[in-house]
């Protein structure tokens, strides 16, 4: 079940709230675990049990972590859940991508492949890895005390709002209000939680989506179809969908987190106003970033480490984990190594050389490096990355016409000033009056509730439409 | 007082989410289905395996985008806001041109030759039809082509520039009228002719938001058909007349069906279209031709206006050679004797308009021409038997021994010898061609 889909706003969505609200004190947490388990089984009816299973089990032998004496036994049950975890991500989602290259090595030498049966890849599960991860973690460094109650473990990890697309919700930053959030119920946090939620979903459904269609347009042409100016409306159209895209979702999991009194952390900031790639990846999936830096780069020895080759090594490392948690294909790991490359840039001479320059250039060559990395994201293939980048920087033209509705130019445009509008300070005054104010006067919420109410109905009418296109005369 | 403020407004919020499912369950605000063709989701039936592969969940996603309340008003405003904010429509093929004029794309694309099926291809068909008109005028039934008009072609300067083509391709209609003219086969050419007239004729030929000719142009257009038809025939048909032309405040079918597949919220500004009011004289002594129509839609306003019942004789409708609507009622094409029915025809009138022509006449010319030809073979084969079967016949008259013997056959059998002559011939004759 998606946000942006009737079933979930207009059934699961309102019937949750009214029945959360109602609900006694001491059953919220049930209701938000029954309501989270059946969202989950609706889009993965099987894995559910094997979710279930290892959060369960997970809990007792944290919680005989949290109970043991000595270091050594700490460290077993550790390495006991962290491999339990990691080991259903590997499984799931890499098992396939192994098999494959294995299958690529061995049959590039005459040999017989092996025989496998492909596994689908359960809906989240990179994000309830991370999660289940942080829990151990924090309780192993003692940053918090584990949850008494299994069921509340349960609940954290498979929390609706957040279980499929983040944002990533360590455990040390919410665990007192799992147990007790009465202070964040308010009605202004309820008002403003659902404020930021149809704001979220206005972001999914009116602009990603429009661009999206036309980047998947564009994506699909040959080498011969596509032309400079073709490539560069279709990687600006993918680059304003997959931002809109996914902090579109994080802003809808955080409304509803917030109305129902959890604070979750904030994972997008402006990302393409970043001045170097070492500041996008701290504006862009904030709390992946963030939990890539304090889980693996620090414990790998982080900026503390005695040369720079392994600074370098660590920081490449990192983001080639991180690409690769991205998706199980090379592309991922490439656009990582990417990624990794330019942090390493930036730490030689690029930051130096920004600094030169002054902020709007700057804003500029990171704009089109990320842009760079998007083509490397959402390629099919290397040979497209290839011949992709090539169009965009050749200037060569094709005879391939793609018709551009007014719509699609609109919403690129739209998009585009939303994303660097905050580079001003009159866009940063507005952004911080949406997103970082806890409450507003009275008229200020009427304005706001009625600004909601129609971004809803227009964001409803749009996801009810999209597969409304009928033939006006439908002929044989 | 503002927390009470506050706590309303919050109940409208999740209200406003709620809204849907009581209309759904209430029914309130009932509101026009949508138009167009569209295929609906059934309600799934929920069973442990659907539920497991999660087909159940898939389908039931889709069911509920389909039926949720105040749908049809949702879709609808979605639409208008495409239509009034981006100019643009949300249905299947439809493009809004210049000065307000609604378009199929189909018609767009013929009319730049973008649909072109080669010259080949019609060169092909056509052969095939010049021979389907040569047997037909052996029965003393006659092929009429009519080439109805296109919107694009009637409207070329509101089409949108960025639908417009730099280079002119030859269209399927110019290259048909070239085949048609080439092999003698009989057409009208409604198509070249209506936007000779556009700006001459009285009221307008076609509408600006229906896919076809206006009532008005359908009329003109068939009374063409009918001068030529009375020439074709060498006899005095029966006339459209019309002395008098409605001019209603609203518009009546077809001549909103672009805009009503859109299905805006708000119904367009239009302007007011005319409609001939028909007389039909029964008791006049003019003929009344038997005419078989295989045609595109265009001809639905033929039938509407019930020309094909008074002006002919009960003519027959073969939509898209596939649904006929005969005298007998609906029937499919296929459970038709095709050529008998034609046989028994004045005329057959074959008629599209620019955007089918790709696919003309819509196969009908590939079934009667495959069906004329075993006919023609059958006939063949039969007159070539009775000639070798004579000629055995005279080889056993020349042999007297041969002549005793079949003598004594026919005795044994209890037949004529010109019975047991002919028998045996043909026995010989099917063993020599076995």
């Amino acid at each position: 079940m998606v946000f942006s889909s009737s079933i979930f706003l207009l059934y699961f969505l309102p019937l949750f709230l009214v029945l959360y609200y109602f609900s006694d004190r001491s059953f919220k947490n049930t209701v938000l675990l029954i309501a989270s388990i059946f969202f989950y089984t609706w889009g993965e009816p099987w894995f559910v049990f094997i979710l279930m299973t290892s959060t369960f089990l997970d809990f007792f032998i944290v919680r005989a972590l949290y109970q043991s004496k000595t270091k050594k036994q700490k460290k077993i049950f550790l390495a006991l859940s962290v491999s339990t975890n990691l080991g259903l991500l590997i499984f799931f989602k890499y098992a396939n991508f192994f098999v494959e290259n294995v299958n690529t090595i061995i049959g590039s030498f005459g040999m017989d492949e092996l025989e496998w049966t492909k596994i689908a890849l359960p809906i989240g599960i990179s994000f309830y890895t991370f999660q289940t991860l942080t829990y151990s973690i924090d309780i192993y460094r003692g940053k918090h005390k584990p949850l008494n109650n299994v069921f509340d473990y349960i609940m954290y990890i498979m929390m609706f709002p957040q279980l499929i697309a983040g944002p990533i919700v360590r455990f040390n930053e919410i665990a007192d209000q799992i147990t007790n959030r009465q202070d964040k119920e308010t009605l202004d946090n309820k008002l403003t939680g659902f404020y930021r939620f149809v704001i979220g979903l206005s972001k999914k459904v009116l602009i990603a989506n429009v661009v999206g269609q036309k980047a998947d347009e564009i994506f699909a042409l040959s080498n011969n179809d596509l032309s400079t100016s073709l490539a560069w409306i279709g990687i600006l159209a993918y680059a304003i969908q997959i931002y809109f895209d996914f902090a579109g979702y994080s802003d809808m999991a955080i409304g509803i987190g917030r109305m129902i009194g959890f604070k979750f952390p904030e994972n997008f900031n402006n990302s393409y106003i970043s001045q170097n790639i070492s500041e996008f990846w701290r504006r862009w999936h904030i709390t992946l970033g963030r939990w890539m830096k304090d889980y693996l780069y620090i414990p790998l020895g982080g900026n503390k480490v005695q040369s720079k080759f392994r600074l370098y090594f660590n920081l490449w490392f990192v983001f080639l984990v991180s690409g690769l948690w991205h998706g199980a294909a090379w592309n991922f790991v490439i656009w990582g190594a990417f990624h990794g490359f330019f942090l390493i840039l930036d730490r030689l001479f690029l930051l130096k050389f920004y600094s030169f320059i002054g902020k709007w250039p700057s804003i500029l060559i990171t704009f089109i490096i990320t842009l760079v990395g998007w083509v490397i994201f959402r390629a099919d293939s290397f040979d497209q990355i290839v011949f992709y980048t090539e169009k965009m920087f050749s200037w060569t033209e094709s005879n391939t016409s793609i018709l551009f509705s007014n719509q699609f130019w609109t919403i690129l445009t739209v998009g585009l000033l939303f994303s660097f509008l905050t580079a001003f300070g009159f866009g940063l005054k507005i952004e911080n009056f949406f997103f970082n104010r806890d409450k507003y006067n009275v008229s200020t919420n009427i304005i706001l509730s009625i600004i909601v109410i129609i971004l809803l109905t227009i964001s409803i009418s749009s996801i009810t439409s999209s597969g409304f296109n009928p033939f006006i005369y439908f002929r044989f | 007082m503002q927390k009470n403020i506050k706590k309303i407004l919050l109940i409208v919020l999740i209200g406003v989410l709620l809204i849907p499912m009581i209309q759904k369950i209430i029914g309130f605000a009932e509101t026009e289905d949508l138009d167009g063709y569209f295929v609906e989701t059934k309600n799934p039936e929920l069973s442990w395996d659907k539920w497991i592969d999660g087909t159940y969940q898939t389908n039931v996603n889709q069911f509920t985008e389909e039926n949720i309340g105040l749908r049809n008003i949702l879709v609808r405003l979605h639409n208008q806001i495409s239509y009034s904010i981006f100019n643009e429509a949300n249905a299947a093929g439809v493009v809004i041109g210049k000065n307000n004029i609604l378009f199929e794309k189909g018609y767009i694309d013929a009319y730049f030759g973008r649909d072109f099926i080669g010259k080949d291809s019609i060169n092909n068909k056509a052969d095939k039809l010049q021979f389907i008109n040569e047997c037909l005028n052996n029965e003393g039934v006659k092929l009429l082509v009519v080439f109805a008009p296109g919107k694009a072609s009637f409207f070329p300067e509101s089409i949108p520039e960025k639908y417009k083509s730099d280079t002119l391709s030859i269209t399927n209609h110019e290259y048909w009228l070239k085949a048609c003219k080439d092999r003698g086969i009989p057409f009208i050419d409604l198509n070249s002719l209506f936007p000779l007239i556009k700006d001459t004729a009285t009221y307008p030929l076609y509408p600006e938001y229906g896919i076809h000719w206006s009532f008005y142009g359908m009329a003109l257009g068939m009374d063409s058909i009918l001068n030529y038809s009375s020439k074709m025939l060498g006899k005095e048909c029966r006339h459209l007349k019309w002395n008098k032309i409605e001019i209603p405040d609203t518009l009546r079918k077809p001549d909103y069906d672009i805009a009503k597949g859109m299905n805006l919220l708000w119904q367009l500004g239009y302007k007011k279209m005319p409609y001939p009011v028909f007389e039909f004289n029964n008791n006049d002594s003019l003929y009344h031709p038997k005419v078989i129509s295989i045609a595109d839609s265009y001809y639905w306003q033929v039938i509407s206006a019930g020309i094909n019942r008074r002006v002919f004789d009960m003519g027959g409708f073969w939509f898209y050679y596939k649904d006929a609507y005969t005298n007998d009622g609906y029937k499919k094409v296929k459970d038709i004797k095709v050529v008998e029915e034609l046989e028994k025809q004045d005329i057959v009138l074959l008629m599209a308009t620019e955007a089918t022509l790709h696919k003309f006449a819509f196969g009908f010319i590939e079934d009667v021409y495959e069906k004329y030809k075993n006919k023609i073979d059958k006939e063949k084969t039969a007159s070539n038997k009775e000639q070798e079967v004579n000629k055995i016949i005279r080889s056993i008259l020349d042999s007297e021994q041969w002549k005793k013997s079949i003598e004594k056959k026919a005795k044994e059998k209890n037949v004529t010898f010109e019975e047991m002559l002919k028998l045996d011939a043909e026995y010989m004759y099917s063993q020599q061609n076995k």
